[in-house]
Order: structure tokens, then sequence, then C-alpha cells
């Protein structure tokens, strides 16, 4: 198995948080996707022999360069690709571009499930972030997309705003688990470097997000949607039964993906590779091949991969990849997991290795504590 | 003999004496154009980056002066008040000095303390006033204070520049003029003065000496009289821009020996080399033996690396004598070293120097001074670690140093800085007028309240206008206290501390938001306490962490979220563990910051 992730590195308009790569000056457009389909073409040999089960086209903003583009990418990948028959092809949408006209081309083109940038449905938080939709249109764009037939889609929530109270929050998600969408990704708010938003919070312009309303929405997040029979698979991710994404699951279980685009990310062959992120040096740079960097794992490396995805995941750490590296997780920290199951954090099934509920919300913690240092 | 002169060069902190000895060793072409680089003396690493001498530094001279030529022995020493046992070793091979004065500073607490040392063993002052090429220089304004110190001519004091070369060839013609030469019985027996020592990785310890009376030879048979060893005069001779070795060094002259000495202990400076077949009948009196004055704790961050520590301790000590230690344990810090340090500069040098020259990682505790504690119905015990301190109910009294403290600063931060002074239990013992403008106080203080927190805020106050030297005058009884740290119950013996009752409660309750500060939260709630025995006298608490998990959108990046676990690995490597709580180094420190 194997997926192939499409970086479509453009924006309307530059949301305060972000410091994914996207760039606001849509006149390469063209020039950048023509060059996507080359670099699809040219790395088909990276999955051969694979079957590829999810194709995801990420951004920046997929939902706004025109459907056939983003048709010309799907057939490209056909072309070169081995397609696995049970398919997960995902487009993210920014609510402001989903109306029915470009739902019904979407679907044309192959796409069958949408991951919905609602982001919040409080409008000032909206507003500050500039994102380009309100609350209202969020709500339409979500039940549109349902009402089309995209019931396997999925919306990203952003929590940990000091602004947003706690009641508001469990109103929306509230909204979310009635509305009849059957995948959520939420995420903590985080302040990156050289974002709008870092900039704002140095000149005391903003609140900068603490800990405290990080951890306490995140609570109520895992609380509202598993009491209402959601299966919380991965630390941000939801899904009612049977909709898991096989995209995002195979980041965790370390199935191959070639990243096309610029910025994207690559994993096949025990490396680890991501493209430039920038549209300028990828157009200039692609021709003699220096339009990437990459990392070929060690040994340690992979261990510790295998740990920090594996606990972020609800099927937690398979110990026998860890044994295929010569690793025995149980004799290298004994007395750790002892104590780790023993308090409730860790579960072991003989297989599996996994965080409980309560674990979970140290997850990154543990991670580091079972690294090996080389 | 006639032709010989002994002189160091003293003064203040930066006054300009290693960049004037740079003018005269360019004059009397001792160091090539080629070799000669800003403050060429000082030829440590730390030294050069710095921009500071640590180390005195000897280096011999000629120069021909009225168709005569002369031997020059130079001194360089250092201005800084944690070396100036440097300077009074230096003093006593010379017969003169040259009393550097900064044309734009005027005098300062290093410039007075450092005359008197000359003063004291009746050494010729050259006065020179320096740094004459700095737009700020007021010559006319520091002669006056000058005259005034030393009593001198105005005419005596020279007007010079390590900047333009101004002045140096009248320094080195009052050098000869002004300064006698060496007296001493070139026909006696044997008696020269160890000065100092310094140690060579491939030559062992050389040690560096002033002949007095009679004369030395390659080859001679020599006894050190204090230690009372023997030793084969391998190799003698002067100290030149490199070592040079010569058959023989005669009366008033200055050179070093090398004798296969490979341990530091075997070379006390200040001891006498004499014959052993011909012993001089009157040994010189040494000196007083280097006393630390702040002691801390220096742990290795990782606990395998105790041996490797202390191996490098040693060979440190071998450069630098003054440096003392012996082992300790700490509960929180595992197995290190308690060590005694000049200063607080000493300390930091010494720190720097076992990371950069022997790459240690050391964890260094708060740094106090040495109590001495009265046992009712038993004699004294020496507190140098606050952990020894012995339990309240069976101490009589407990007494610590105090020194005599002198500042010099203009007339306007008089009043600041008798505050700050009083604030740290100082008596104001004496103020005298230098100028108008220029005002010398003299108090008594506590040493332990000069280690925090005092040259930062006295410079603060004084914007920079304040100059400040002491030396140990006696202890006192002083009503202190032990505070201990607990976390969640647990005493963190590290972080105990010697405190005057009276600042305890402040004190406490500071250290104890500092260490809220820099402990990380963990998956439980922490209490911080601060008590005296079993009495808490401040508490904070870090809340309990709830949840330690990235969750942002991290796409398929995942090289980046693997390095950032990897980062807080090694940081966790490097913290200390009590009881359940996880401590970084940087709150063994927390005392030295508890005011940022
Ligand atoms: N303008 C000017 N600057 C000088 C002169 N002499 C020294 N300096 C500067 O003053 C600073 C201190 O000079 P040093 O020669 O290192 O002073 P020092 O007295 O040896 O200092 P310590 O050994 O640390 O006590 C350096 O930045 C020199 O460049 C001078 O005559 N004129
Ligand atoms: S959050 Fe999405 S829409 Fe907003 S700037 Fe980033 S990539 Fe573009
Ligand atoms: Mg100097």
């Amino acid at each position: 198995m194997a997926g192939i992730y499409l970086h479509i590195p453009f924006c309307k308009q530059a949301c305060t948080y972000c410091d994914f790569h996207f760039s606001t000056n849509l006149s390469t457009q063209e020039e950048v996707l023509a060059l996507m389909r080359e670099e699809l073409r040219f790395r088909e040999n990276e999955l051969a022999g694979e079957k590829v089960n999810t194709i995801y086209f990420g951004g920046g903003t997929p939902s706004i360069v025109g459907a056939d583009d983003i048709a010309r990418l799907i057939q490209t990948i056909a072309d070169q690709y081995d397609l696995s028959d049970k398919l997960e092809v995902t487009l993210e949408a920014n609510p402001d571009d989903i109306e029915i006209v470009k739902l019904g081309s979407w679907k044309t083109a192959g796409i069958n499930r949408l991951s919905i940038g609602v982001q919040s449905l409080n409008d000032d938080v909206l507003r500050w972030m500039n994102r380009s939709h309100n609350s209202k249109q969020a709500k339409e764009a979500v039940h549109l997309a349902l009402e089309q037939g995209f019931e396997t889609s999925t919306i990203d929530l952003i929590y940990g705003m000091p602004e947003m109270s706690e009641q508001e929050w469990i109103d929306t998600l509230k909204y979310v688990s009635d509305c009849g969408i059957n995948h959520v990704s939420a995420y903590n708010l985080t302040v990156e470097n050289g974002t709008v938003l870092s900039h704002q919070i140095k000149k005391g312009a903003r609140i900068p997000p603490d800990d405290h309303t990080g951890s306490l929405h995140y609570g109520i997040l895992v609380d509202r949607l598993e009491s209402n029979g959601w299966d919380h698979y991965e630390v941000s991710n939801f899904a009612k039964p049977g909709f898991r994404s096989t995209h995002n699951s195979n980041y965790w279980s370390r199935i191959p993906y070639v990243g096309v685009g610029p910025g994207a990310h690559s994993f096949a062959d025990n490396i680890r590779r991501w493209n430039v992120s920038s549209n300028q040096h990828y157009l200039k740079k692609f021709s003699d091949g220096s339009y990437f960097e990459s990392e070929q794992l060690t040994r340690t490396d992979r261990i510790n991969e295998i740990i920090m995805l594996g606990l972020r995941t609800a099927i937690g750490i398979d110990t026998y990849s860890l044994e295929a590296e010569g690793f025995s997780i149980f004799r290298e920290h004994e007395d750790y997991l002892k104590s780790f199951i023993e308090n409730g954090m860790l579960e072991w099934d003989e297989t599996y290795l996994r965080t409980t509920r309560k674990g979970m919300y140290f997850a990154d913690r543990i991670a580091s504590d079972l690294f090996l240092v080389s | 003999m006639k032709h010989i002169r002994n002189f160091c060069i003293i003064a203040h902190i930066d006054h300009g004496k290693s960049t004037l000895a740079d003018r005269l060793l360019q004059e009397t072409k001792t160091v090539s154009e080629r070799d000669l680089k800003e403050q060429t003396l000082d030829d440590m690493d730390l030294e050069r980056e710095r921009g500071i001498t640590i180390k005195s530094h000897a280096i011999q001279m000629n120069y021909q002066h009225e168709g005569q030529e002369y031997v020059l022995n130079l001194i360089d020493t250092p201005g800084h008040v944690d070396f100036s046992y440097e300077v009074s070793r230096s003093i006593a091979a010379c017969e003169g000095a040259l009393l550097i004065v900064d044309a734009a500073q005027g005098i300062q607490a290093q410039t007075i303390s450092n005359l008197y040392l000359a003063l004291d063993h009746d050494l010729v002052i050259i006065p020179v006033l320096n740094k004459m090429d700095l737009p700020g220089a007021m010559p006319e304004e520091v002669k006056d204070q000058i005259e005034e110190l030393i009593l001198c001519d105005r005419d005596e004091i020279i007007p010079a520049s390590g900047k333009t070369g101004l002045g140096v060839d009248k320094i080195l013609e009052a050098i000869v003029d002004r300064i006698p030469a060496p007296k001493g019985d070139p026909n006696a027996p044997l008696k020269a003065l160890i000065f100092d020592s310094v140690y060579n990785s491939f030559r062992g310890i050389i040690a560096y000496f002033k002949v007095i009376n009679g004369e030395i030879n390659s080859g001679d048979k020599v006894k050190f009289v204090h230690t009372g060893k023997e030793y084969l005069a391998d190799e003698i001779g002067v100290l030149r821009m490199k070592q040079e070795p010569r058959k023989s060094i005669s009366a008033g002259n200055v050179g070093y020996i090398i004798s296969g000495i490979k341990e530091a202990k075997e070379v006390k400076v200040g001891d006498t080399i004499t014959h052993t077949n011909d012993p001089t009948k009157e040994a010189i009196q040494g000196f007083e033996d280097v006393k630390p004055m702040v002691f801390a704790g220096i742990y290795p961050v990782d606990t395998e690396d105790f041996e490797d520590l202390r191996d490098s301790m040693a060979k440190l000590q071998l450069n630098d004598a003054s440096l003392v230690f012996e082992p300790e344990s700490s509960m929180a810090l595992g197995f290190g070293f308690r060590c005694g340090f000049l200063g607080m500069l000493h300390m930091e040098i010494i720190q720097e120097r076992l990371e950069r020259e022997f790459g240690m990682t050391v964890i260094t505790t708060v740094p106090n001074v040495s109590y001495h504690a009265f046992v009712k119905g038993s004699e004294m015990v020496i507190v140098n670690n606050p952990t020894d301190l012995p339990e309240p109910n069976h101490i009589d009294h407990v007494e610590e140093p105090f020194i005599s403290a002198q500042i010099i600063t203009a007339s306007e931060y008089v009043g600041a800085i008798m505050g700050l002074c009083m604030e740290k239990r100082g008596v104001l013992k004496n103020q005298v007028y230098l100028t108008t403008n220029r005002v010398e106080l003299v108090f008594e203080m506590p040493m332990a309240e000069v280690v925090f927190d005092f040259y930062d805020k006295l410079k603060s106050i004084s914007r920079g206008y304040a100059s400040f030297d002491y030396h140990p005058i006696e202890y006192r009884d002083s009503h202190l206290v032990k505070l201990d740290i607990l976390l969640n119950g647990k005493q963190v013996d590290a972080l105990s501390a010697i405190i005057h009752r009276d600042k305890a409660y402040e004190y406490g309750k500071k250290i104890c938001v500092k260490l809220k500060e820099l402990i990380p939260k963990q998956q439980f709630e922490i209490a911080i306490q601060a008590g005296i025995g079993s009495k808490i006298i401040a508490r904070e608490t870090i809340k309990a962490m709830r949840k330690d998990v990235t969750s942002k959108c991290y796409g398929g990046d995942i090289t980046r979220k693997r390095k950032l676990l990897e980062k807080q690995k090694a940081g966790k490597k490097r913290m200390r563990q009590v009881g359940s709580v996880e401590i970084p180094q940087s709150a063994f420190m927390a005392v030295l910051k508890i005011n940022d």
C-alpha cells in the first residue's frame, strides 16, 4: 500500500497562524501545476510494486484551483501508478469555495472525500485568523457537501484560543457531532515563528494561547466526542465507526508516500525527503534535481519514529516492528513501562503497546522518554 | 647587578597595563613586529577572549641607555580584585612599580589597594598617566589625584598612551633612573625567591625565581627550603618571549628553573631556593597561603563523568594553584567537588576552563562563603557547604567572614551606594573626599553579601562610576540560619543556603518564585517550599501539566517532529531527579538570578 500527496501551494489570503507553505501570488499556478504532473511522472518508480490506496490534495488551498486541474492531476496518477480498488481521494476545501457546481466537477474528477477547513464557528476568531469565510458559510458548506454525497468528508477545527469560552467549544462540538459529518481533525492553536500571529503576540496585540486553555479544550474535545460514539483513533483525529482516514493512518503506520509540489514531504525506501518550500525555487530547481532535501533514516531514527507515531494512535506501537529492528522495548525500559502500565498511562496486549485514554495526553513526553539516543 | 632593573606594572583593572607593556616590548625590540599583537603577554585563550589579565606575566627586556646596556625584568599583573594575590607575589620580586592611572577614569579602588601593596614592599613608584589620547582624558584633574595619593611631584608623573606610544621613552628612562638596582650579595650562598610557577604539559612545573644573593648554575644541586625537597637544576634560563636557557643567573636577576617537578604541590610560591651544599642561613619569609573566599559545588552533568572531572580538576590545579577542591556528594547531584575560589570571577573562569580546555559539562551550585560554626561544648567546625551546618540546637553561635570594602565614586552617587551597602548589612567606617567630587567610602560588611548581586547593583546605581575593592578582615558572630528548599517534601540539599535571619523570609519567598519559573511542569503538582528547620516560611506550587502532546497538524513532516522530541530527550537527560521531581540545571544557580 502507498499514498500520494499533492501540495497545492496557493491561497487567496494568509491566515495569521499558518506556517504551511503557500503563496498568494497565483500567477505561477499553471506552471506549478504542470510541473507537479511532471514530478508525478518522474517519480513513478518510487512506488513500484505498491498499490496506491490514498490520494490527498493538501495545501495551501486546493479548492481554489480549477476542478479541471485537479482532474488532470488525478488522471496523471491513474496513468502512472497502480491504484487500489478501494481508493480514498481527499481534497482540502475552504468553506467559501464549496458550491454545488464545483462539488459536481470534483466528484467527476474522482474526489470522494473533502477536508473542510471550518477551523472555528466563532466569527470573531475567524476574523482575526483572517480566514476567508464566516461561521454561517462554514455550516452551509458542510451541509452542502454532505447533501451532495461527500459523506466520508472531514472537518478541521482549531481550539485553544484564549478568547473561545468553554461553552462555545462545547457548542461547536455538539454541532459537529450532530451535523452528519463522520470525521474530525482538531488541532491546538500553536504560535509558529515567522507567522503574523507570532508577530502580533510579540507586539502585545494578541493574547498568546496558554497551556491551561489548550488542555482544557482538549479535555472537552475528547470527552464530548468519545461520549457521542466517536472513535478517538489518533491524538488529533476522531471518526465515527468505519470512517477512519486512510491517508492519515498511512502516515502513522509508516506506509510509503510520494509527495509532489513545493513543500511536500515523501517517505519511501527508508528515506524521508521534502521539496523546497518555495514556488519559485521549485520551478527553477526542478530541472537539475536540486529541488528537494532528504534524510536516510538510521536504525535509531526508525525506532524513534515507530515509538513516536505509535503512541499517538489508538492502535499503539507494534512491538514486533521494534523487535524486527533488534530492539526490545521491554528490555530497554522495563521499570519505566511497568510503572506507566501500573499507573494507567500505558497498556499492552502482547503485540501492541499503546497509550490509554489518560496516557494519550502525555504521548509526546512518553515518546521522548522511550526514545533511543544515538 | 648595577644594570638590572626589576619592576612590575600595577593598576586598576583595564587601565592599560598590558597594552603599555606591549609598547615597552616593542620599543626594546623584545618582540618582533610580527609576533606583536594586542596585549601580547596575555597568552591564555581566556585572557585574550575576555580582554583581561588573569595571571602575572614576567618577561625580560634589554635596553640601551646613555651608552649602557640594561636588563629590565618586567612583570605585568592583573587588575581584578580576585587576583590581587598575583600582584603581591610579583611585587616581592621587584624594586619598582609603574603605577598606571587611566587619564579618563582617574584613581580607582584597585589603584589604591595595589599602590599600598607596593609601598608595603618599599617599591619605588613611577606614576604613569595613561590613555592620554582619549578625548575624555582629564590630565590636570587626575594629576591632582595622583599627587595627593602618592605625595609626589607633579612633574614625576609621566603622561603616556599605550595606543599612540606617547611617553614610552620617558618611562624606560625613568625605570633606569628612578628604580634602584637590586641589592644583594653575589658572593653569598644562593638565596632565590620563587615568585610564580607555571605548568607545561611537556616540561612539568616551571618555577620563576628572583636571585637575591649568590648565583645559580645549570646542573647545580638545589634545595627548596620550605618543602625540603632537593633537585638537580636541569635547566635554568631567562624569560624572554620564549624561555631562553642560560648557564647561570646571578644576584638581582630573574629566571626560571626546570628540575623535573611533576607535582604542583612541590613548588610553593614564596619558597626559597638555595644550594644543597652551601645553603643560605636565612630563608625568605614566604607568602601567606591564598585563601579561597567563595565555595561552590561543581558536579558533572553526566554522573558517569565524575572520574574525568577529577582528572580535569587536578590538571587545572597544576595551572592554577589557587584552586582548591575536595570531593563531596549531594543527594540531588551525585558525586562532585566542593571547590574554593578567590572570588566570583575566578569561579566563572574555572568553570569556563573546565568546559573549554577539558570538554567537561558541569553544574555549579550556588556559591557561599566559609562559615565557622561553634558547637556547644565542643570545638569550631568550618562549614564550606551549607548542608554541613550542624543542627541548630547544637550550635552555640555561627561566625561569618567580614571584609573591609573600599568604594570610590563620584559624590552624587554616595547616597545610593550607602543605601545599597546598608541593605547588605554594611557599616560605614570612613568617608574621604579625594577631590571635591570624588569620594572614597569604606565599609565593613559580610563577604556573603558581596557574593550575590552586589557588583551588578553597584554598577547600575552608580551608572558604572564606582570602583570596588575589598580585603578580608575577621570572622564575626552573626545571626545566621540554614534555609532549606523542599520539593514535594523532599529536601534538595544542593539548594540549601546559610543566610541572615532577617533576610530569610524575603529570600525564601524569592527563591521559591524563581524555582517555580525554572522547574518545568510535570504530570503531578509540585510543591516548592522554603523552610528553616521544620518551619516552612514560603511556598509556591507548580500546577500539574495536564497534557504533553502536540496536536498540531504536521502533515507528513515526521522528521521535524522526531527531532523536536529528540531534543527534549537530550534536555531531560541533563536534568536531576529529587524524589520524583525533575530539576533542570539552571535551577541550581537560581539564587544568582533571584532578582531578575
Ligand atoms: N584609548 C586608549 N585605550 C587604551 C590605552 N591602553 C589600553 N587601552 C584599552 O583599554 C582596554 C584595557 O587595556 P589592557 O591593556 O588590557 O588593560 P589592563 O590594565 O592590562 O587590564 P587588566 O589586566 O584586565 O587589569 C583595552 O581595550 C585597550 O585597548 C590607551 O593608551 N589609549
Ligand atoms: S491555513 Fe490553509 S488557507 Fe490559511 S493560509 Fe494556511 S494553507 Fe492557506
Ligand atoms: Mg592586563
